[in-house]
């Protein structure tokens, strides 16, 4: 109905996504974007509405973000995988390598992380 | 008794030539005589007279006391001893027979000596009083007899024998428990060596340990900085759009008003503003703005609060014992621990009345880090993979003398296999590179160093719990007690 990108974020931290909420407002007229604090959350959003972009943070309890972008990738391979982390060990930060399509590291300006957003919609 | 064939060597020292062989007749003849056999069987210890004799002479002739000083010299000097010699009391010109004997002992103190006298040249007292006290020395009287001179030798050559056995028993047994001190020693020396290295190699784990936990904190710090850094910038971002977007609105309506108390037509400036007003999501904004504001605030709050956790964990001045307040530390500690935990358990904090405790706070809070973490590995254990959490609860106590800081979790416990090992340095039940093992090991050094104690209760399935107990006086006031 819309020719409106969509982005959804992802991370464990309620005050991160209340922030990217409140920066990405001005974009709200081209974007449509959600916010989940979890990988298994983020899953059920993706199986019922597609997603051209999902952002995630990689430390997380449960599925951590590298472990959510594979199942991404394997599921909606079509859909653009960003990294958004504070930190993670070196190997959560080597998986989500192979299956990010940009890494961007907190704290990122949100102009970069829109630009990055914006690049991957080509 | 041995019955090995030996040669003994027997010096004779006599001026009369005619003496000399005699000698020979009497002990350098094979003994074919059944009663010598049977003699010398009795003094050697054998059972029966049917073994050989086995003891023969050889006989070395000097006529003077100086000769028998250079035949017994120059034995020695090849390596050989004589067992024993006969010497004649009175041999002209040269050295009387005492003189001769003094000469030889000197010479070789373990020769046995028959003195032959014709008459009393000297008593016995006097002989004494000349050579001392020894038992190398028998009397015979000329004219002697061939079985005393025969029996004589004979047992002389075996008190020789046994004397030259004790001694190189003797030496044997002394070189042995030299070469056996001088290997206690070097043992010694190397423990004492070893002993050093060993402190050497505990203060540099107990820095390697601080290294790896500052490592590790330093990346847990870093993330705990970025996140709310995250989010204070962006909510910060959108307040300043924000703020241009009401400045905007109010831009408008204050145009309005002045138009409307100068008495002008307002309305189109009024619509202008309304637009503004419309655009900016004005009830949107009332919302969020104190909200974000707030959230900027939190965010600037919690970097500031790990900044100064930090400061306090890992001050530089913390080596040294000085009054703490111990809740204080426990505080800082979990705080800048909370990145080890906060995927897997939620920490409760019970902090009891503590006096102020003298201690080491720096290691005191590196034990307790080590507990937490080892904390949340074991509730990990447990709920990794699953949507559950665990809980942590560090609590703090004083009981009488002593401050408690106890350490729990519901994880996944310590089994019985495994509880004596765990304070031992290198043991791990960790993935190779996540842990050097050193962790409790040098927690309980710690605390042992302070004259506390660090011990645990756990029970498979249920949790575990760790207890730190240290003086509140401080170790010094430990080490007197004590003594």
């Amino acid at each position: 109905v819309t020719g409106k990108a969509r982005v959804l974020f992802v991370d464990d931290d309620e005050a991160v996504l209340k922030g990217l909420r409140l920066v990405t407002r001005g974009l709200r007229a081209r974007w449509e974007m959600e916010f989940v604090t979890g990988g298994v959350d983020a899953l059920s959003a993706m199986r019922i509405r597609r997603f051209d972009v999902v952002v995630s943070d990689l430390r997380m309890p449960g599925m951590d973000g590298a472990a959510l972008l594979d199942r991404v990738h394997a599921e909606f391979p079509s859909t653009v995988r960003i990294v958004l982390s504070g930190y993670a060990e070196p190997d959560v930060l080597e998986r989500a390598r192979r299956v990010a399509h940009t890494m961007l590291a907190k704290p990122c300006a949100h102009l970069e992380l829109c630009a990055a957003i914006e690049r991957s919609m080509g | 008794m041995t019955s090995t064939e030996a040669t003994r060597r027997v010096l004779i020292v006599d001026d009369n030539r005619a003496i000399h062989d005699d000698f020979r007749k009497i002990l350098a003849a094979p003994a074919q005589d059944a009663d010598l056999d049977a003699l010398e069987a009795h003094l050697l210890g054998e059972a029966t007279a049917q073994v050989a004799p086995t003891t023969s002479f050889e006989l070395v002739s000097a006529y003077q006391g100086q000769e028998a000083h250079a035949l017994v010299t120059a034995e020695r000097a090849a390596g050989r001893r004589f067992a024993l010699a006969f010497v004649d009391m009175r041999m002209p010109p040269g050295l009387d027979g005492l003189q001769t004997i003094e000469g030889l002992w000197a010479i070789d103190p373990d020769l046995q000596i028959v003195i032959c006298s014709a008459f009393s040249d000297y008593s016995w007292s006097e002989i004494r009083a000349r050579v001392g006290e020894r038992d190398g020395l028998l009397i015979i009287k000329k004219p002697f007899d061939a079985i005393e001179v025969t029996q004589c030798a004979h047992a002389l050559a075996a008190k020789w024998e046994l004397a030259r056995l004790a001694r190189v028993h003797l030496d044997d047994l002394e070189a042995r428990i030299r070469s056996r001190t001088a290997e206690l020693q070097a043992t010694n020396a190397r423990l004492a060596i070893q002993m050093r290295e060993l402190a050497q190699m505990e203060s540099d784990l107990r820095l390697a340990q601080k290294l790896e936990s500052v490592g590790r904190l330093a990346a847990g710090i870093a993330h705990e900085i970025n996140t709310p850094v995250q989010y204070a910038s962006d909510t910060a971002t959108f307040l300043r759009d924000a703020f241009t977007d009401l400045i905007q609105v109010a831009t408008g309506h204050a145009a309005v008003s002045r138009l409307v108390v100068d008495g002008h037509d307002a309305v189109a400036a009024a619509r202008a503003a309304i637009d503004a007003e419309a655009e900016a999501d004005l009830p949107f904004m009332l919302d969020a703005v104190p909200q974000a504001a707030d959230q900027v605030l939190e965010g600037l709050g919690r970097v500031a609060t790990i900044v100064r956790a930090m400061k306090v964990f890992a001050h530089p001045g913390q080596l040294d014992v000085a009054v703490t307040d111990l809740n204080r530390a426990v505080e800082s500690t979990v705080t800048v621990a909370r990145n080890e935990y906060r995927y897997v358990a939620d920490l409760r904090l019970e902090l009891g009345s503590v006096p102020p405790v003298n201690c080491r706070v720096g290691e005191i809070n590196q034990a307790i880090l080590n507990l937490v973490v080892n904390a949340s590995h074991a509730i990990s254990d447990v709920v990794e993979g699953t949507q559950r959490r665990g809980t942590i609860v560090v609590s703090t106590r004083a009981d009488g003398d002593w401050a408690c800081v106890s350490v729990s979790d519901d994880g996944c416990g310590i089994p019985e296999t495994i509880r004596d090992k765990i304070f031992d340095p290198f043991f791990t039940t960790k993935e190779v590179g996540t842990g050097t093992g050193q962790g409790l090991a040098l927690a309980r050094s710690v605390i042992a160093s302070h004259g506390g104690t660090l011990s645990f209760q756990s029970t498979v399935g249920h949790g575990t719990t760790f207890e730190i107990r240290i003086p509140i006086a401080g170790p010094a006031a430990v080490r007197v007690e004590a003594a």
